[in-house]
């Protein structure tokens, strides 16, 4: 299962429990979209804010550093690499400057001390507008990523179904099998780690086996993939139609009735409170966060 | 029908207290099954199984342990014969990634009591009494693919013992176990069928499971070949094995 566990995102931390556990999984799944939609046209300012405050609820709420060690390493990276990229690649204002006037003896004096080219390093350099977009792409990258993994981190699986689930309930009217819908999404959530494990078991099958590449040739290589994808997607099926069988076993009722009374939403006074600083929240992004 | 003197003392005066004397939880009558023509897996095989005890079923490969095991739990239908069961019967198959489909422990034995229609704390109850007859409960709320693989099957069990389940089958749930862990889940499974006044029928490969239970069966040719006494039939095998 190392697969699984190198992945960066999506591991339910089940202990300690903290307060944004304690959240309701709906009020969390709201602020969760505020923080995804606001980054969208605005200023740096706000997407520093954003940072800055997604990494205060982290500190907070007490999430024990091992459990972000994994995801905030691998994500620090990311943006790091992002934010240098770039800052130094072209940045699309295809500027040489020129002189307007032939060169004389006489060296005007800058009025300011403004330079569109902040820093030279040999053929590369850094204007202002590349570190613009290197701060609002690194930014943007870290306040997406790491939002959803705090949301993933503290809200387990299927209380995210629930509360998607009821959110969705007015699409009931309209003829949408909602619970059906939720279900689905829940087991399938259970389903990823076990497509994970028959990857990996399939990976190593192959690697186990000493194949000479060279010696294949580039047609050989391509069938013996499909083959292994073709093996995949056996063991799949097979594995689905197990799992379906122990569901009928265990009691499984019907798709539209089967609404496993595990998480109750409920309501309660620090949801009030996190919806109350929400619209706090979405009234300073409208009146300041607006990019220029 | 005559069963071995396997007088276990609890089992022994509960009968006698509720005049269940030996009551079947498991009857089996004529059992026939093929998957081919001509070829039949089972062959009328008749056998019970006394309520509250824990008996183990065994065979060679391919001698259609899971196949009876199936048509116990109504997975198959019989082509002849009858089989009576105490309801709700619960099962455990060898790989318990097949039997946990919810993403956590908690939601997944949850999974199980929907059909009885419970308010959430009745829910919440039931599922934490389950933990605790398999010494789990600090687990419920662990996603599942972070348990190891007997605290899978303990949970597989939990799950049928939520249910309220009076009969248990498991189909090897020790293969894919370590030595400790498999004979840690023998003791725990025979623990509550005493505690609970269960039935459980289990298949295995390993002969040192032998030491657990009430009673054994050997599947041979699509029929009970021999029964009885869990020892006798230990010391018979393990002379064939050699
Ligand atoms: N779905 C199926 N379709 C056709 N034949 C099957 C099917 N399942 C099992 N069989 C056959 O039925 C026979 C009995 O299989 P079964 O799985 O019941 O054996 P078993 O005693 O459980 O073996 P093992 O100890 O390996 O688990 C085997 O010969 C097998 O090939
Ligand atoms: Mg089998």
């Amino acid at each position: 299962m190392d697969l699984l566990r190198s992945l960066p995102i999506g591991l339910y931390l089940e202990h300690p429990v903290t307060w944004l556990h304690r959240l309701d999984p709906r009020v969390k799944l709201v602020w969760l979209l505020s923080f995804l939609i606001t980054p969208v046209i605005s200023n740096v300012n706000w997407r520093i804010v954003l940072a800055l405050g997604a990494i205060a609820i982290t500190l907070t709420a007490r999430i024990p550093f091992r459990a972000l060690r994994q995801q905030a390493g691998w994500l620090l990276i990311v943006c790091t690499i992002a934010f240098i990229v770039t800052c130094f690649v072209n940045d699309g204002l295809a500027i040489s400057s020129q002189p307007r006037w032939p060169d004389s003896a006489l060296a005007i004096a800058p009025a300011t001390n403004y330079q569109y080219i902040l820093l030279q390093v040999g053929r590369f350099h850094v204007t202002r507008h590349s570190l613009d977009l290197a701060i609002n792409l690194s930014s943007i990258l870290f306040v997406l990523i790491y939002s959803s993994s705090l949301y993933l981190l503290t809200t387990a699986p299927e209380e995210i179904t629930a509360g998607l689930e009821d959110l969705m309930q007015p699409l009931r009217r309209l003829k949408i099998p909602v619970t059906e819908i939720a279900l689905t999404l829940t087991l399938s959530l259970r389903f990823i780690p076990l497509v994970l494990e028959e990857i990996q078991n399939l990976f190593r099958s192959v690697t186990t086996r000493a194949i000479n590449w060279k010696k294949l040739g580039l047609r050989q290589s391509f069938n013996l993939w499909l083959i292994v994808a073709e093996r995949l997607l056996e063991n799949l099926l097979m594995r689905a139609e197990q799992i379906a069988i122990a569901m009928e076993v265990r009691g499984f009722t019907s798709p539209d009735r089967h609404r496993v009374q595990w998480h109750q939403l409920r309501l309660g006074i620090s949801d009030g409170v996190a919806l109350g600083i929400l619209v706090l929240f979405w009234w300073v992004r409208l009146v300041w966060g607006w990019a220029a | 029908m005559k069963f071995f003197s396997l007088s276990y003392s609890c089992s022994l005066s509960y009968q006698l207290s509720t005049n269940f004397v030996s009551q079947n939880a498991i009857n089996v009558n004529n059992l026939s099954f093929n998957w081919q023509i001509n070829t039949p897996i089972l062959d009328s095989c008749s056998f019970s199984i006394p309520q509250g005890e824990f008996w183990m079923l065994l065979g060679a490969n391919g001698s259609g342990k899971s196949t009876l095991l199936n048509l116990l739990a109504g997975l198959l239908e019989p082509r002849e014969g009858n089989i009576e069961t105490i309801q709700p019967l619960g099962f455990v198959f060898q790989n318990p990634d097949r039997q946990l489909v919810m993403p956590t422990v908690g939601a997944d034995i949850a999974f199980g009591l929907v059909r009885e229609n419970l308010t959430y704390p009745e829910t919440l109850a039931r599922v934490r009494e389950a933990l605790n007859a398999v010494g789990l409960l600090d687990l419920q709320r662990r996603p599942i693919y972070a348990l190891s693989g007997g605290q899978k099957q303990r949970i597989a069990i939990a799950g049928e013992i939520a249910r309220n389940c009076q009969v248990l089958i498991l189909d090897e749930p020790t293969a894919l176990l370590d030595p400790d862990t498999q004979i840690e889940l023998v003791q725990q499974v025979r623990t509550l069928v005493k505690e609970r006044n269960l039935t459980a029928l289990w298949v295995t490969h390993r002969l040192n499971e032998l030491d657990y239970c009430d009673g054994a069966f050997l599947l041979e040719r699509g029929k009970i070949g021999d029964r009885g006494d869990p020892q006798r039939l230990k010391r018979r095998l393990e002379k064939e094995e050699k």
